[in-house]
Parts: C-alpha cells; structure tokens; sequence
C-alpha cells in the first residue's frame, strides 16, 4: 500500500475552475459517505479514548451531545456522558498497569509477539514461494499446469474456513497431525492448542533484566539488535534473500535481552506450542501467494541472461544469485509489503486456531484490539465491571501508530527499490 | 540451467518434490471432505471415501446447520445480501470519485490521496469500537442487530479500497479515446459514462470481487453487531459449531458446511486468477 504522490508533475499550474467543479461533483457521494462512516468514527473513536466510555454510556438522546456533555456538566448529565480522563488509557496499556485488572494482559509482549511473528512469517512465504515457483519454471516439468492450478488452494480458500480445517487438525485428540504422529510412533497426542509450557525449552528463554530498571530498555536494545541491521543489510549488501536470515537471526539474539515484567514471566516464553500449530496453518496459506508473484517474475527473466551467464562460467547457484534474486526483486518487494502487512493483522488464523491462547500467549495485536471490544470487561474505578469501550479506542490508536510506522519504513524500502531497479 | 530441457533423472526428482508439496497442499482438503462424507460424524476420518459414504452430512447442513432454527438457506441469504449489497454499493459510489482522482487536476487531490492510504492501513476490527457505538446511537439497537448495520459498517472500510483499487485501473487505461472523445464534441459527463465507464470494466468487476469475496465470509462485524439468528450469517454458524471441545462438535457437518461455503469464493477465484493477482498488485501497490 504504497503512498504514490511524488510522481504527480511537478511544475505548478493554474486549476481549471470548470474541472475543479466536475472533479468535485464526482467525489461528492463518495466523499459525503465516507466523511460520515469512515473519518467521523475515527474521530469519534479519539474522542473516546479520552474518556470512560464503556456500555453504561450506550444509551443517549444525542451522539453530538453526549461528545459535548464530556466538558459541561449539566450536558454531560443530560446525555449520559462519560468523564474525560485524559492521557489515562494510552498510559495504562503503554505502562501495563492494566495488566492489573486484566489478568494476562502485557502489551509490549503482545507486540513483540506479533513482530516475530510476522517476519518470520514472511520469511517462509517468500522462501517456500521462490522455491516452488523456481521447481515450477524448470523446462520440459511434467503437469506443470495442474500443479500451478492446485497449488493456489490454500490462498484460495477462505482463511476463515481454512483455519477452521486447521483447528480441527490440531486437535489433540482427533486431529489429523496427531495422528500422523502416531503412525510415526508418537505414544501420546501432542496437545498442541492446550499445552502451556514451552516444547523447546532450548530456545532461549527470557532474561529478566533487573528489577526496576527502566521498561524502555529493553525496547531500545530489541530495536537496536533486531532493525538497526536489518537496514543495514539491505543498504549495503542489496543481496535481499539475506535480509529474512539476518532478521531470524537478530530476532534470536533479541530475545534474551528482552526485559519482560513479572506478569509476562509468569505466562512462559514466547514460543508455546500453540505458536508453532498457527505457524504451521499460516506457512500453507501464506506461500502461494509469493509463490503466484514469483512464478509471474521468473517468466519475465530473459532467457539470454542466463546464457550469458553460462557463458562466463556461473555455476546454477551463481547464476541464480546474479541474474534471478536482482530480476525477482522489483516483482518481490511489492509482494512481500503486502505480505508483511496481512500476516500482521492475520486475525483469522489466530482467532480461530488458538483463540490467542493458552493464556493469551499468542494474542496478537488486532485479537486482542478485538477481545476489547468483544469479550472483555474490565473493573473500572468508579464505575464497576464494564466493557471498556474506551480502552478498545485507546488500544485500537495505538496499533494504528504502529502501523502507520511499517508502512512508514516498508514505503521507504519500496522507494529505494525502485530507484535502484530503474 | 533454465533454457535446456531438464534430464530424466532431474525429472523424476523435481516430480518427486512437486508431488510433495501437492500432498501438503491437498491433505487439509482430503481430510474434509473425508469427513463430510463420513456418516458416522468421527473426527477422524479413515480413508478418502470412508465406508458408507454419503451426503447426510450435507443434508443436515443444508437444513439446520445451528441449534437455532435458521437453514443453511437463510444464512446464506444473509451473507449474500451483505457481499452482494456491500460491493454493488462500494462500486456504485465509488467509480465516479476513482475516476476523478485518476484524472483530474484539483485542491485537496493530494490530501484526499493521503487520507486514503491512511485509512487503507486501518483493520477493521480497529474502528469497531467507534462504529458500533456510534451506529447503536444514530440508528438504534435493532437496526445495529441485523445485516443493515453490519453492511454499513462493512463499506466504511470496503469504500477507501475501492476507490483506491479502481483508481489504479482507470490509471492504466490511456487517456487517448478521452480526448478523442472530447475533440469529437462529449462533454466530460459523457465522456465518463459513454467511453471511461465500458473501459473501466474489468476494474469494476474485480473490485467487486474482492468486496464480495469479503462480504460473504465476513465475521469479524457480523460476530459483534449480530446477536438475532435471523441474521446470522454463514461465518458466524461456522463458528458456532466449532464446539469447546473436539466431542461436542458436529463433525461431519462441519465439514460439509465448510466445503458448502467455500465452494463459490473457490470457483470464483479460480475463473478469475489472472485478474485478481495483477488487480491486488496494481490497485494496492502502484497507486
């Protein structure tokens, strides 16, 4: 979703009031539609962020009132107000005091979660994706069609529906993988969506950093550690395969250093079983997408580069890194933004595999934005048990933030590609 | 290495590996339908065609697909209406403001622009707050609880990816007819109806594609605004059945249902591949 206005002409010229009125005639019912149902709610939700809002306020004679009401009083008691709070949402997920009263709840895991999650996601889809496009394209392959056609299943099927399969798979009684497993000699059934302990206890687990020591820390070494080299490898080395490596790696040698509290402690580490089940569920829908975008890319490969190259004296694999990954590579980057993005808000495999669990060790951060709204309730001072509309706000503003920084940073990777495919 | 035809022996191996990866790809699918034919309502299928197959399965999905009394029919119509109703609207608005974005020069055309891909990166479940606040206010409970209010909410999101997604066709199509059209005496209202719109086609069709591809399995909203089961949908009864636990779950139903809604957004994607993967990258990406 790459923000294009820098290519509009450049030099300054008078508008054409005829055209300027058509222009805007044609926008109009779109415009007007959009103001009310698209930016008001965005401006209502700000609104509500600041204040208490939660299911007692539902009920009011006047939406505009009840927005007014939040600073004058005898307004406020007409139309069923909530009080404004100020800064105390945002404050109380940056901080995690609502961890207090909502058991399970750490927001900087949960985003730490969905980082790792995402790249090393994409990571498989892009590798995987090439691979199998790059069996595909081999001369002379017999059933190349058929398999072109069956292997864009899983991205055909709705990922609700595809899910669902997979949840139904993993169960540990009756699900398919288990039993799989036990044609392989498995004694037990791996209870995959259950399990609270890690499987892989040699992963390494978090390090505490030192009681009181400042929260910020460890965000400034994960970024340190995990996005300072990845832009460094990509200025610098433009062999773009080795960007996804250098990110898995960074991502395990973050993790140590990661400081998490006393609550993240005691939900176990970031990788439980569960992880590995929607890991596996979102690797199969996830790749014939790059693998689609690939195989398009490699057919546009002129023959002749490869002869060139054979002339020379390049071996497959050399050839393979001069003149596929730099031809591939316009085609890619676009795909793998898209990628990025969707395996980010990838609320159907979560939501319906592990439903965030066991213990909301894989919620990430749209399933959760979603429990707020949907399932939680929280005790509010002075106001008792409620759902906390507000806090939903909140938290749904501070996910824009973050998403608004990836698309940020992967817009400028896109720029730089192209200036350096042009 | 790609311009001679592969030997026998790299043959065998590279079918060996697509074979592979075709067993991945295709076990899930097995496995359902397995399980849809099954009468027997296992969770675990036995074989591909397991003994004493039949279609009971999908007759009971067909007819009481949940505890509550709604048939596979009326669910279905719910999802229709909302696809169907979401994308037709989405199109129907959204053309005219396309159009103008691609083509004309005018003030606010870059802001407008930026507001787009701004609200482009929003996930729908991040307005959810806001929208279903505001909609049981402005136009009541009732009206919130059933398909009305999950289509409105539905186009506050669909609407910006639209315009976005046909403004990036209408930019690859050339201005030359346009401006033969305006020298041959149209005006620029004719122009767009007489010559852009019969053009812009194919744009329209796989944007309405998209949106009723998402309409029709749409659960996020519908799970939150709908609590009436004369408005469930189809994704929703889905999610019903998937029980707490694997034994209280109608498997083979299940499975027929999910094979039953899935059918059409397959085959549609299958008829339209080609267009699909070039309109998500132009529309999305190259603005």
């Amino acid at each position: 979703m790459a923000v294009s206005a820098r290519k509009e002409e450049q030099v300054p010229q008078p508008y054409n009031p005829k055209i300027v009125r058509l222009a805007y005639s044609y926008i109009l019912p779109a415009a007007l539609i959009m103001a009310l149902i698209t930016f008001f709610p965005l401006i209502y939700q700000l609104w509500m962020s600041f204040t208490n809002y939660s299911n007692i306020n539902l009920r009011t004679d006047s939406l505009l009132g009840q927005m007014v009401g939040v600073w004058f009083p005898t307004l406020g008691e007409k139309f069923n107000s909530p009080q404004f709070v100020g800064l105390q949402n945002y404050l109380s997920i940056l901080l995690n005091s609502l961890g207090k009263v909502l058991s399970g709840f750490d927001f900087w895991r949960i985003l730490l979660f969905n980082l790792v999650w995402t790249f090393s996601q994409v990571v498989f889809h892009v590798v995987i994706g090439v691979a199998v496009a790059m069996l595909l394209n081999a001369k002379g392959l017999w059933f190349k069609k058929f398999y072109r056609a069956v292997y864009i299943i899983p991205w055909a099927l709705p990922s609700l529906v595809a899910s669902m399969i997979w949840k139904n798979m993993f169960d540990d009684q009756f699900g398919s993988v288990n039993q799989l497993l036990r044609l392989l000699g498995a004694k037990e059934g791996v209870r995959w969506l259950q399990q609270i302990d890690p499987p892989a206890p040699w992963i390494p687990p978090f390090v505490r950093l030192p009681a009181g020591s400042n929260p910020w820390l460890g965000l400034f070494i994960f970024i340190v550690l995990l996005i300072a080299p990845f832009f460094w490898s990509w200025f610098r080395q433009r062999k773009w395969l080795f960007i996804p490596w250098a990110v898995g790696l960074q991502v395990l040698f973050a993790l140590p250093f990661w400081g998490p509290n006393a609550a993240t402690a005691s939900l176990g580490q970031l990788f439980p079983l569960s992880f590995y089940a929607v890991f596996i569920a979102n690797i199969w829908l996830g790749w014939p997408f790059m693998m689609t975008v690939a195989t398009g890319a490699l057919q546009s490969i002129p023959k002749d580069l490869y002869e060139a190259a054979a002339m020379d004296g390049a071996t497959g694999w050399q050839a393979f890194w001069a003149v596929t990954v730099p031809l591939l590579r316009p085609a890619m980057v676009p795909a793998i933004m898209i990628g990025i993005m969707m395996t980010f808000n990838q609320f159907n495999v979560i939501y319906f595999i592990t439903g965030g669990g066991p213990l909301h060790q894989t919620e990430i951060l749209v399933t959760q934005a979603y429990r707020f709204v949907n399932e939680t309730s929280i005790n509010l001072d002075g106001v008792g048990n409620v759902r906390p509309y507000a806090v939903a706000a909140a938290f749904s503003y501070i996910v824009f933030g973050i998403l608004a920084t990836i698309t940020l940073i992967t817009n400028r990777i896109s720029r730089a590609t192209e200036a350096y495919s042009d | 290495m790609i311009d001679k035809t592969i030997s026998l022996g790299r043959q065998i191996i590279y079918q060996l590996l697509a074979l592979f990866v075709l067993g991945i790809v295709l076990f899930p699918v097995l496995w359902v339908v397995s399980m849809a034919l099954d009468p027997r309502d296992l969770a675990r299928p036995t074989s591909l065609v397991p003994p004493g197959a039949s279609v009971k399965a999908f007759r009971e999905a067909i007819e009481s697909p949940t505890p509550n009394p709604v048939s596979f029919g009326e669910l279905a119509r719910n999802s229709l209406a909302i696809a169907l109703g979401v994308s037709a609207f989405t199109i129907l608005v959204g053309t005219t403001a396309a159009y103008a974005f691609s083509r004309f020069r005018f003030p606010g055309r870059q802001a407008g622009m930026l507001a787009f891909v701004i609200v482009l990166m929003i996930p729908s479940t991040a307005t959810l707050a806001a929208l279903f606040v505001m909609l049981n206010i402005v136009i009541g409970p009732t009206l919130r609880n059933s398909i009305v209010g999950v289509g409105i909410a539905m186009v506050a999101g669909s609407l910006p990816f639209a315009i976005w997604n046909m403004k990036g066709f209408i930019d690859t199509i050339p201005r030359e007819l346009e401006e033969a059209a305006l020298i041959d005496g149209c005006n620029a209202n004719q122009t767009f109806w007489r010559i852009m719109l019969p053009l812009a086609v194919p744009g329209l069709a796989v944007t309405g594609l998209y949106g009723f591809m998402s309409g029709w399995t749409e659960f996020v909203l519908s799970w939150q605004f709908i609590s009436n089961p004369k408005w469930f949908t189809l994704s929703m009864a889905l999610y019903g059945m998937q029980g707490q636990y694997a034994s209280s779950t109608p498997w083979s139903k299940f499975a027929a249902m999910s094979i039953m809604v899935s059918i059409p957004v397959v085959g549609v994607f299958f008829l339209l591949q080609r267009f699909l993967v070039s309109g998500l990258t132009a529309g999305g990406v190259k603005g």
